[in-house]
């Protein structure tokens, strides 16, 4: 495989060996040892210093199910620091498919000029975009599908990441070449936009599935995960209800945030819930589907199509996170209204994470009433029409709440926190504010655990062991889901890894890798000026509790501190 | 007090095992001093406990957890993560 270069500032392209130091490495580790080795920590995120990364994960390329997907990173422009966000999709198998190890786009271009980067087996060539700029994700996908032709697998942005919003992710082809698929956290999409580079078309027609040493050996190992995944219990409640089935469970612990994160419980959320969802989709049939995979290969199939009560598709998928950020947190209980705003925030290529946290803040500030719907919708409105509040807005919910002075803000590292509250939950409370990564919750949910989820003394050990884990999936291309299949039979990472790439492992491959990733992401952060200050909730989550628990998060400063001291 | 009044409330795919496939809620008097795990019994639910979190009061329990009067029981498939 190969290291391939884009030089964004002379439309130029090179491709070079891996260095060895890179060669095990894959997915979110490789992002954080490209960054140490090759980006100042204290440049300008939006200048010619960062570098937009794509590296796929190291079991990327086999369509064993579930783990073709992408990583994308850089220095975050929204919390300064690391950045790995990662996507289904089909952009990582293409990529894999013409031999890139990984993709850095490099340097800044000095006019206004935007580009369409367009790979294929022979290298880049840079098209110009004019006819692009200002489109929304899904015209431009549209558009690229037609030049292009139906086999190419798409990166791309929207408006916000043209304009350089903090909360702008970066949108891939699921594999019925919808732009759904979404690494959203960290304004990697603006990172993108610094680059005037609109959309990455990969065409892997002339590519190759890669190598595998022990052909068999791999194959045998992937039999045995498969069948670890299908047998798993969860595995079944994600084909009926996808990650819509979180709500009830979240609701269940008092930790669903509620009106911008000032209660854990919600009174509609009978009506949002995925029991409910999934009932209504049966009913109105036509495009909707409850069932979908986002990459070829998947057995899990997680995501849906939302239609409306005609079986016109709304949106594809609605995520929990997004039904949490955009309903209860905005105290809405009208699917259709949340799937509308879905996919309006899609299209402006912007994280519905960070965008609901934002408005939950502008409704604390006075700007719409917590449960309208409509305002809510203006307020995503003014973000495309680029007025100024719309541009505060699509900075995301730290930037907002500096703006409007509200002081209930729910992030960490300016990062929006996802739909789990860590007064309920303080073990992801605890990930929330340790993550490199500012709050996310793919870095390491802790709700599953049989723990009291309130006792303070128990959870950075099972943080720590998720984080830890989470991390290795992330450089594994892994979904988080498919991780139940690994859970059953552990030995097969070790044996899919060596007999892929002829390697001797360690049985515990899965973890050293997420320690190294962890390892080398804190480095970067400490480098960027990041220190144990910025490893800490919003303070009022300290000192306000939270309905109905009445808990506060009060998980010891010394716990967070020390969480990764034996990396 | 021989006798506590409890409502199991099922979640996701334990509603479909339910009769007519989406029971949400199921009222039950029980002993009093009872377990879940005997309740579960009556009401010849089957779960599979490492897979299932059960949850009274907005905190995990055991199946020889000891309903008391007006306790809702969740019943919930683990996932984890949404
Ligand atoms: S489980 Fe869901 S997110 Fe994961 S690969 Fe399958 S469809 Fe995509």
């Amino acid at each position: 495989m190969e290291v391939w270069r884009i030089d964004t500032a002379n439309q130029k392209f090179g491709k070079e060996p891996v260095p060895a130091h890179w060669e095990r490495l894959g997915g979110r580790a490789l992002i954080a040892r490209v960054l140490l080795d090759e980006v100042n920590p204290t440049c300008d995120p939006l200048g010619p210093n960062n570098k937009l990364i794509l590296a796929p994960g190291l079991l990327v390329g086999h369509m064993l199910s579930s783990c073709d997907r992408i990583s994308f990173g850089g220095k975050s422009p929204l919390t300064g620091g690391v950045k790995e966000s990662n996507a289904g999709g089909t952009t990582g198998l293409k990529l894999v498919y013409l031999g890139i190890k990984t993709l850095l786009l490099e340097d800044a271009p000095k006019d206004d000029r935007w580009w369409v980067v367009y790979l294929n087996k022979e290298g880049a060539t840079f098209e110009p975009a004019l006819d692009l700029v200002g489109l929304g994700v899904y015209a431009t996908a549209e558009k690229l599908l037609e030049r292009y032709g139906k086999d190419v697998a798409i990166a791309l942005i929207g408006p916000a990441g043209e304009r350089l919003q903090l909360a702008a992710g970066i949108q891939n082809l699921d594999k019925d070449r919808v732009p759904s698929r979404i690494a959203a956290r960290g304004g990697l999409g603006a990172l993108m936009g610094s680059k005037h580079i609109k959309a990455i078309v990969i065409d892997a027609k002339d590519g190759n599935k890669p190598e595998i040493q022990d052909f068999e050996s791999f194959k045998a190992a992937q039999k045995r995960f498969t069948k670890s995944l299908m047998e798993h219990p969860q595995t079944k409640i994600y084909a009926d209800y996808g990650t819509n089935a979180m709500p009830g469970m979240s609701d269940g612990f008092g930790g669903m945030p509620t009106r911008n994160f000032s209660a854990g419980h919600f009174e509609g959320l009978d009506r949002i819930r995925g029991e409910t969802m999934r009932e209504l989709l049966l009913q109105r049939g036509g495009e909707a589907e409850t069932t979908h995979a986002c990459m070829p290969g998947c057995t899990i199939r997680c995501s849906n199509v939302y239609a409306d009560e005609n079986g016109k598709t709304i949106v594809s998928p609605l995520e929990y996170e997004t039904v949490g950020l955009l309903g209860p947190n905005l105290g809405i209980d009208d699917l259709d209204a949340i799937a509308r705003m879905n996919y309006e925030i899609n299209d402006l290529g912007l994280d519905t994470i960070d965008i609901g946290a934002a408005l939950g803040v502008a409704a604390e500030a006075g700007l719409m009433e917590f449960g309208d719907s409509k305002r809510a919708m203006e307020l995503i409105q003014e973000i495309r029409q680029g007025t100024v509040l719309g541009r505060v807005l699509g900075n995301g919910a730290a930037v907002t709440g500096r703006a409007l002075n509200v002081r209930r803000v729910p992030a960490v590292k300016g990062q929006a926190m996802s739909a789990y509250e860590p007064r309920a939950i303080k073990g992801t409370g605890v990930t929330y504010a340790t993550s490199p990564q500012g709050a996310d919750h793919t870095a390491g949910l802790t709700i599953r655990a049989k723990i009291d989820h309130l006792d303070p003394k128990v959870q950075a050990e099972v943080s720590r062991m998720v984080q830890i884990n989470m991390a290795g999936y992330d450089s594994l291309g892994a979904c988080v889901f498919a991780g139940n299949g690994f859970a059953g039979v552990p030995e097969t990472i070790k044996q899919l890894i060596e007999a892929r790439y002829g390697w001797e492992v360690a049985e515990n491959f899965l973890q050293e890798l997420g320690k190294t990733a962890i390892k080398l992401e804190r480095e970067f952060n400490r480098k960027a000026g990041f220190t144990a200050a910025d490893d800490r909730l919003p303070e009022f989550m300290r000192y306000e509790p939270l309905p109905p628990n009445n808990s506060v998060f009060d998980v010891s400063e010394e716990d967070l501190d020390h969480i990764f001291d034996d990396l | 007090m021989s006798e506590v009044e409890v409502t199991f409330q099922l979640h996701t795919v334990l509603q479909i095992q339910t009769p007519n496939g989406r029971l949400t809620s199921l009222p039950h008097k029980m002993r009093f001093g009872g377990t879940i795990a005997d309740a579960l019994r009556d009401l010849g639910l089957q779960i599979n406990p490492d897979e299932t979190l059960i949850v009274v009061n907005r905190q995990n329990v055991g199946l020889d957890y000891q309903p008391k009067a007006g306790d809702v029981i969740h019943l919930i498939p683990a996932i984890a993560g949404g």
